[in-house]
């Protein structure tokens, strides 16, 4: 997953991606910006267009909050913590 | 508690994104308070066998290096290895983790959380890509086009359609 795609969120920044991969799993539509077939310029070019003529999409759009460390990092414990409760049942 | 963490790869050797969400975790575990263990992979394969080395980070993180010599990624079925299995048992053994935490078992051995498992040690993963039904393990076509379209279980379309791949080996992925 290409770091930009975290920084944009972070900055707020929309974001228009192909639909390849990591990327196609950051963005869903319409939260967090759009996505185009993979490869079709064509795809890429209607939208870039409609944002320019239309550019109050780009302030519309949800951008869900970026994943932060601390978040992470809170998640991380959790888990040890319950996998830690189950020892018991460790097969 | 004691957290033993498992990855193909560590700084400074490697520094992937995986790699460095490990090294970030071992660090903030240690400031939290934790006990850290990493178990890792190399690229420097060993020539013979599984070698293990083992050193000391400033932080205080104990990392254990297993080199295996025969490690071939392009193979779905040498991604098992018993010299590592049992190598890796040693380590538990001797570490006495309380959980152990796979983040990415290539180059390594697929067998990991059975290893923990069987000494009841609760075993957590993180699945940072798609490498257990991917061997290129982003699920995009190889020539990085498109999304994998080859649905889950068939045979991976890079595999079946690699010349480097024979047809032994594509039967035994078959039968896999």
């Amino acid at each position: 997953l290409p770091l930009v795609v975290l920084e944009a969120r972070a900055a707020g920044v929309p974001l228009l991606v192909s639909d390849l991969g990591g990327l196609a799993e950051a963005v869903r539509e319409p939260v967090g910006g759009w996505r185009f077939p993979a490869g079709d310029v064509s795809a890429l070019s209607r939208k870039l267009e409609e944002l320019l003529l239309d550019p109050e999409q780009l302030e519309a759009v949800e951008i869900p909050p970026a994943p932060s460390a601390e978040v992470h990092f809170a998640r991380l414990f959790d888990v040890y913590a319950e996998v830690l409760a189950e020892q018991g049942d460790c097969a | 508690v004691k957290v033993l963490l498992v990855v193909h790869g560590f700084p400074p050797e490697l520094l992937g994104g995986t790699e460095l969400v490990v090294a970030t975790d071992a660090e903030a575990l240690v400031r939290a308070g934790c006990e850290v263990v990493v178990v890792t992979g190399t690229l420097a394969g060993a020539e013979d066998g599984v070698v293990r080395s083992v050193r000391t980070e400033e932080s205080g993180v104990r990392v254990h290096t297993l080199a295996r010599g025969d490690m071939h990624s392009d193979h779905w079925q040498k991604s098992r290895s018993g010299r590592i299995s049992a190598a890796f048992e040693e380590v538990l053994t001797e570490e006495r983790p309380d959980v152990v935490h796979v983040h990415h078992w290539t180059r390594l051995s697929r067998d990991l959380v059975l290893t923990a498992t069987r000494k009841r040690i609760p075993a957590v993963v993180t699945l940072h890509d798609h490498f257990t039904t991917c061997l290129v393990t982003s699920r995009v076509s190889t020539d990085g086009a498109a999304a994998c379209d080859v649905p889950l279980p068939q045979l991976c379309r890079a595999l079946t359609s690699s010349d480097a791949l024979g047809q032994r080996e594509r039967s035994a992925l078959a039968l896999s």
